[in-house]
């Protein structure tokens, strides 16, 4: 049996104390993971409690109650303020042990990451608990921007502007937010959010829209639409030198630049052929490539990592509907409901899940669904009608 | 020499344009000629250069740009402030601004879905607003983009900017200064009625005028 043995320390912001896990890892592959959860009904521990809260959200985990059918069997003995959490894979008593410190203002984040741990050892893939989520809300007639965690907790509002602000974009390395606020006479700006030392500084504004689309992986660039009703420009920013580029301009409507995961393309929206498709603009060779042909309103890309495939928003008969394709269109799957409309659409970095976002008249909520079973589980519920959902 | 340089020149052009390729693998000839089409239309904007060197001064073009706006456009350091579910229910007041306005500017003028030209019955709005404009030559007026819940939030962003400008585009084709005019697009993010039925929705596309103070 190999094992690693691993010290991990984690050091909580604003709280002087401390979480130190210490992990052994087995190297188990199976799938479904079924997992045996002993005490998991004691309610005094928070941290094993969101633990297993969090960890049964995943679709490809399941939380059984008789350890004859389980894979994995999850335990934990508390000894003083020190929880000793040993997950073992039954066939072979592999084992992986975890030693939490008590005493942690925020019990909440240690279970994340502990719920990240656990999946991406059984998994072998990355875990997305440590996902943040930036999105647009109304607070009080005025649309601001907040940050949440992947759970819906935590949930913090970071813009405070007399105007609308909206489109909110996070960096990589989460520490940067780029979002859209709105003038009162007409023209946007784009601005920046340092989340760390909170600056909050304007980046481009001019009359017309400046919508934000994604990082690049580095977090050193971003691009972004800008439309004054009449042209619209596919842009580039890059943070570190605040140099811009026109890369495409048209007299079309462009919206949502992302840059797929392989590095060398964009992708955007533009109806230049009458209704809105996706298009690829190669950043080598400047080459454009339309990549929807099925339906004749296809927007919102989001790209799984290889930058193979990618999901879009299509309206069908008045209802926002999450399609899932290669790039050359050979593989095409419809991964939502009929009848209910989902929109911004966010590939996993570990590929497995497409997040979604689904509003009700007072509520939405957010959806992580398995690719491959096309499993829904619902992440989180706020009681408003939240948009322009980013998760990174 | 001078043959020399001209040669130089021609060599260099043709290089140039034989940088920008063209998608070749397009999976029928329709899309094909679509693609090469956009293409064409890339290099054309691509060629155009004093766009990117003015781009390229973004500090020039922040100040120049800001001064035509309201508010100035300053570094700042925001506040974070952590919230819970129950002031996020608290905090869903209407997102649709009480127009005080008693004169023509409380009229609407709207559309079809994803749709930007102007109506019959829009046309006669737009007249009387133009003729408003005229008799109180210093009233300025923006004029706000929205459209109905169907779609996307980013797409019916660029659509009803599209709508502002179209509605733009009419009172300055009758005769009102372009620059007492300003456009804005809120998309899908204000709507009038908050209901899911085509009633709704037709209310929902929509430009909304409203005067500059």
């Amino acid at each position: 049996m190999k094992k690693i043995a691993l010290l991990v320390f984690f050091f909580i912001l604003f709280s002087s104390k401390a979480i130190s896990l210490t992990i052994e890892i087995s190297n188990p592959n199976l799938r479904p993971f079924k997992i045996y959860v002993a005490n998991k009904n004691v309610k005094d521990e928070l941290i094993i409690n969101n633990l297993v809260n969090y960890l049964s959200l995943m679709p490809n985990v399941l939380i059984v109650d008789d350890i004859d059918n389980a894979d994995y069997a999850l335990n934990y003995v508390k000894k003083g303020n020190i929880i000793n959490l040993n997950l073992s894979y039954l066939k072979t008593s592999e084992a992986i042990n975890f030693e939490i410190r008590k005493g942690s203002h925020d019990e909440h984040e240690a279970s994340l990451k502990l719920a990240d741990m656990v999946f991406e050892n059984i998994s072998q893939s990355k875990g997305i608990f440590s996902s943040q989520v930036v999105f647009s809300m109304n607070w009080h007639g005025v649309r601001q921007i907040f940050i949440s965690d992947i759970v819906g907790k935590k949930i913090r509002k970071i813009t405070d502007n007399i105007t609308d602000s909206i489109a909110p974009k996070l960096s990589p390395d989460r520490n940067y937010v780029i979002y859209t606020r709105y003038f009162k006479s007409g023209g946007t700006s784009l601005r920046l959010i340092n989340l760390k030392n909170l600056d909050d500084i304007p980046i481009y504004s001019s009359k017309g829209l400046n919508v934000a689309g994604s990082f690049t992986e580095d977090g050193k660039k971003f691009f972004f639409i800008s439309y004054d009703g009449i042209i619209s420009k596919l842009m580039s920013y890059n943070l570190t030198n605040s140099e811009m580029e026109v890369l495409y301009s048209s007299r079309s409507r462009l919206a949502t630049p992302v840059i797929i995961y392989n590095k060398d393309a964009i992708a955007f929206v533009s109806d230049e052929l009458g209704r809105p498709q996706v298009f690829l603009f190669n950043l080598k060779n400047k080459s454009i490539k339309r990549i929807t042909y099925k339906h004749n309103y296809a927007t919102s890309p989001s790209f799984a990592p290889p930058g193979t495939h990618f999901v879009y928003v299509a309206l069908v008969n008045g209802i926002n509907k999450i399609f899932a394709s290669s790039i050359d269109g050979n593989d095409f799957a419809l991964l939502t409901p009929v009848d209910k409309s989902f929109e911004d659409p966010h590939w996993s970095k570990n590929e497995r899940f497409v997040f979604a976002l689904s509003s009700e008249k007072d509520n939405s909520s957010l959806y992580l669904i398995d690719i491959s079973t096309l499993k829904f589980v619902k992440m989180f519920t706020l009681p408003a009608k939240i948009g322009y959902v980013y998760i990174n | 020499m001078k043959k020399v340089f001209l040669l130089l020149c021609v060599l260099f052009l043709i290089v140039s344009c034989a940088k920008q390729k063209v998608s070749t693998q397009p999976p029928q000839a329709e899309k094909s000629k679509m693609e090469q089409n956009l293409n064409q239309q890339m290099e054309q904007n691509l060629n155009q250069q004093e766009e990117k060197k003015e781009l390229k001064q973004p500090e020039t073009l922040l100040s120049s740009e800001a001064s035509m706006q309201d508010q100035k456009e300053e570094p700042k350091k925001t506040t974070v402030e952590e919230v819970s579910p129950t002031m996020i229910a608290k905090a869903q007041t209407t997102m649709t601004d009480a127009t005080n306005e008693q004169s023509v500017l409380s009229k609407m003028i709207h559309f079809d879905f994803d749709k930007y030209d102007i109506k019959k019955e829009a046309q006669e709005v737009l007249k009387e607003i133009a003729a408003y404009l005229k008799a109180n030559p210093e009233i300025r007026i923006i004029i706000e983009g929205h459209c109905d819940e169907r779609g996307t939030r980013e797409y019916n962003l660029v659509l009803g900017m599209r709508r502002a400008q179209a509605a733009k585009k009419y009172l300055v084709d009758l005769g009102i200064d372009e620059k007492r005019i300003e456009t804005i697009s809120y998309g899908k993010d204000r709507p009038l009625i908050d209901e899911h039925n085509e009633n709704a929705w037709a209310k929902n596309r929509r430009c909304e005028f409203k005067r500059i103070k």
